[in-house]
């Protein structure tokens, strides 16, 4: 329960700004006409997979 | 960035003198009212004048100036754009003030309006975005017969004057099951059926003026409370207008007391609001809102029509159809009105700035099960678009989304949901948009609106799927009454919504077995379905489903039944039929709860005695939340469900609480009425109910006027 509470609380906000930023970025360059390389992509899905895990923790903890 | 938010609308679009150099018109004008704000909040002074012109300000400056400093140019979308973004941002700065500033209001209030007017100057000096308005907006050059404009401009004021009258000589004493219709004059169903008739002949003939019969028609049948009733309606309303009051005045967010403060962008604006127009309440706006709301949204839905090739004809019918047909009456003074608001908005600019081509979907089995009609057009941005311009209209969309985010719950799942659909079938270029909003919506309800979830997670979850028990709550609930009148009035609502959503299926099958099937509507009209099997929302997930399809839906039944190019005589005499019996369908569906939704003078004199004298700390118990509450002091004066019971049981339980506790019992019109109507129970159930808890001797009656009373239960 004690690492819920650290990872929820403490990775939370700042994996969302992230994660935000960089599906900002990716539609930036998308609708200008580049294409986003696998690396940016790759690195997208993992900043989504653990902004999940830190939503789920984030329930676990208090439901 | 020129040609940012430039719509591709039709020259007759809306009527209007050439050769005006609007734009700068406009510029200055945001510029007065900007500085005007700044110095009478400086200055605490103004009266009326400073109310009006925060409330210009607040609706239309912000947005306005950032979008001219870029150099947007005058068109219909730009101008709805810049009024979504002035709401976004006072609801952005005002959650931040709340939540992060202290509530330090008046710099804001003072430094908004003089950073709006610096870059407004800044804009008209270095004279960029100060181009005239663009040839997409000048008046009609196809030649109309005279007498159509002159018939839609008579109609329109012959049928307003009517309304009017009418509305003058109704009595809302009269007001009963079947709510609004129980009361009104003919005078006003012929002042509807003229404005409706001036809009058919003005839509036979192609004509832009039939925007004017529009126009009147909003204001006939949303003003309609508003010109008839005493006080603005609707408690709920109220219940918003005492949330911002209370942010305004002490700036916390009482997240223990209501979730909706855990949304409370829409009521932090407010506060704003409240505090630079320098008035005691926002009271005010809450009559004519509706005006607003369904204004913004009309406007919204012709642009959305025209982006999906709807003729002008279409347009005006599917503006008009979409009046008719929302009964729902989401759009009071409250954060999912300018939630929806704001959907269509960001939806409007993804489909014009964004746009991709359906035809070209990625997935061939798709392509064949859509058979869509072929959109190449490269949108307003062009093909690749400029960085700048790309960045700028993807922030606008942003700022909007964290705006609708922070304001309301349910809001940003419709529009994640509308979103999906839009990239899966290829609609729009930004693939990344419903995984921006998600995360948005899961960021926020994790960590901004835990303090809703906590404690009754399983509640939220735990209909996920239940199909029969949430069509039970959805529909069978409200079908339940047994009164012929109260019939009727669901009958409206349930034909009106089976209407739409079976005139629109019709369209899209029609053009899906042409193979042009609109994805777009398809794909803006399915999106809300799946949400009915995924929460109740308390009873009300169904009516907001039929709210956020009414747009497609609106626009499809205008391409099914207006033809191109003219109308044929037995078509009209149908759409006119139709016209004529929508309108009182309407009124039936939409007022069918004023018995129990319109605020009367002996229920203000009650609140008004009760806030008088309940001390911090008082609990009132009422026989419904259906009534008058958290009007003022939402903190100090708390507002309970009386516990079920015989009185004297009741009266027990209320002894357990501390004897420092004022308790008081409130009976209200308002919840008589909403037993009577709702619930089926005899007329004089409440006043029974009074007399039998003052036959306890434990009451004395505090206040009373008409049928409402205030009893305070009697301690030691």
């Amino acid at each position: 329960m004690i690492a819920l509470t650290i990872v929820s609380r403490g990775l939370g906000i700042p994996l969302t700004l992230l994660l935000l930023s960089m599906l900002v970025w990716l539609d930036v360059r998308r609708v200008a006409g580049r294409r986003n390389p696998v690396v940016l992509r790759s690195a997208a899905a993992i900043t989504a997979g653990l902004f999940v895990l830190v939503v789920v923790a984030r329930f676990v903890e208090f439901a | 960035m020129v040609q940012t938010l430039q719509p591709r609308l039709e020259p007759a679009d809306l009527p209007r003198p050439a050769q005006w150099d609007t734009g700068r018109l406009f510029d200055s004008a945001a510029i007065a009212v900007a500085a005007a704000v700044a110095v009478m909040v400086a200055g605490d002074a103004g009266g009326d004048v400073r109310a009006l012109a925060a409330l210009v300000f607040v609706l239309t400056v912000p947005g306005w100036t950032v979008l001219r400093a870029v150099g947007s140019p005058l068109s219909l979308l730009s101008g709805i754009v810049s009024v979504a973004l002035s709401l976004s941002t006072m609801i952005v700065i005002g959650e931040s003030t709340a939540l992060l500033g202290g509530w330090h209001w008046f710099p804001v209030d003072v430094l908004l309006p003089t950073a709006c007017a610096a870059l407004g100057v800044r804009t008209m000096r270095h004279r960029r975005g100060a181009m005239t308005s663009d040839g997409s907006l000048r008046p009609a050059t196809v030649a109309l017969p005279s007498w159509v404009a002159w018939c839609c401009l008579l109609t329109t004021v012959l049928g307003i004057i009517l309304v009017a009258t009418g509305l003058s000589r109704s009595d809302v004493a009269k007001i009963d099951l079947l709510g609004v219709v129980d009361a009104l004059s003919p005078l006003y169903w012929f002042g509807a059926a003229l404005i409706v008739g001036g809009l058919i002949a003005g839509c036979t003939y192609g004509s832009g003026w039939a925007w004017v019969n529009v126009g009147a028609l909003i204001v006939a049948l949303f003003g309609l409370p508003g010109l008839l009733e005493p006080h603005p309606r609707f408690t709920v309303a109220w219940v918003h207008v005492g949330f911002i009051d209370h942010i305004a005045d002490r700036g916390t967010l009482l997240t223990s007391l209501d979730g909706r403060f855990s949304w409370a962008g829409f009521f932090a604006a407010g506060g704003l609001l409240q505090r630079m127009a320098g008035t005691d309440t926002l009271l005010w706006l809450v009559r004519y809102a509706p005006i607003f709301y369904v204004g913004a949204s009309v406007l919204l839905v012709a642009l959305l029509a025209r982006r999906t090739a709807a003729t002008r004809t279409q347009t005006i019918v599917a503006a008009a159809l979409f009046c008719c047909l929302n009964w729902i009456g989401q759009d009071y003074f409250s954060p999912q009105a300018t939630g929806f608001v704001l959907y269509l908005t960001i939806i409007a600019v993804v489909m014009y700035a964004f746009p991709a081509n359906p035809g070209a979907v990625a997935s061939p089995r798709l392509r064949r099960w859509l058979r869509p009609a072929p959109d190449e057009w490269q949108g307003v941005l062009g093909g690749g678009g400029s960085p700048s311009a790309t960045l700028f209209t993807l922030g606008v969309c942003y700022v909007l989304l964290v705006a609708m985010v922070i304001s309301h719950q349910l809001t940003p799942v419709f529009f994640i949901s509308a979103c999906f659909f839009l990239v899966v079938c290829n609609v729009t270029r930004l693939r990344t948009m419903p995984i921006v909003a998600a995360v948005m919506f899961l960021a926020w309800l994790s960590f901004g609106a835990s303090a809703y979830w906590i404690g009754h997670f399983d509640d939220l979850t735990g209909s996920i799927g239940h199909v029969g028990k949430l069509l039970n709550q959805n529909v069978g609930t409200r079908t339940k009454s047994t009164n012929i009148d109260r019939k009727v009035v669901v009958a409206c609502r349930l034909l009106l919504a089976l209407f739409a959503w079976s005139l629109a299926a019709l369209s899209i099958i029609r053009d899906w077995r042409r193979h042009r099937t609109p994805v777009a509507l398809l794909c803006l009209f399915l999106a809300p379905f799946p949400l009915l099997f995924m929460q109740p929302y308390g009873g009300e997930m169904a009516l907001r489903v039929c709210l956020f399809s009414l747009p497609a839906a609106s626009i499809l039944i205008a391409r099914l039944i207006v033809p191109t190019p003219r109308f044929a005589f037995a078509r009209l005499a149908a759409i006119a039929a139709t016209a004529g019996l929508l309108v009182p369908a309407f009124a039936t569906a939409r007022y069918g709860n004023e018995k129990f939704e319109m605020i009367s003078d002996d229920d203000l004199a009650v609140v008004g005695q009760l806030y008088d004298e309940a001390p911090s700390g008082s609990l009132v118990f009422v026989a419904s939340l259906q009534t008058l509450q958290y009007v003022d002091r939402v903190e100090d004066v708390r507002f309970r469900d009386m516990p079920s019971g015989t009185p004297s049981r009741v009266t027990e339980r209320l002894d357990r609480y501390p004897d420092s506790t004022h308790i008081y019992l409130m009976f209200t019109e308002t919840q008589a009425a909403y037993g009577v109507v709702a619930g089926g129970r005899a007329r004089n159930w409440l006043d029974n109910l009074a007399d039998e808890f003052l036959s306890t001797g434990r009451y004395v009656v505090r206040a009373e006027a008409g049928h409402s009373v205030l009893l305070e239960l009697e301690r030691g």
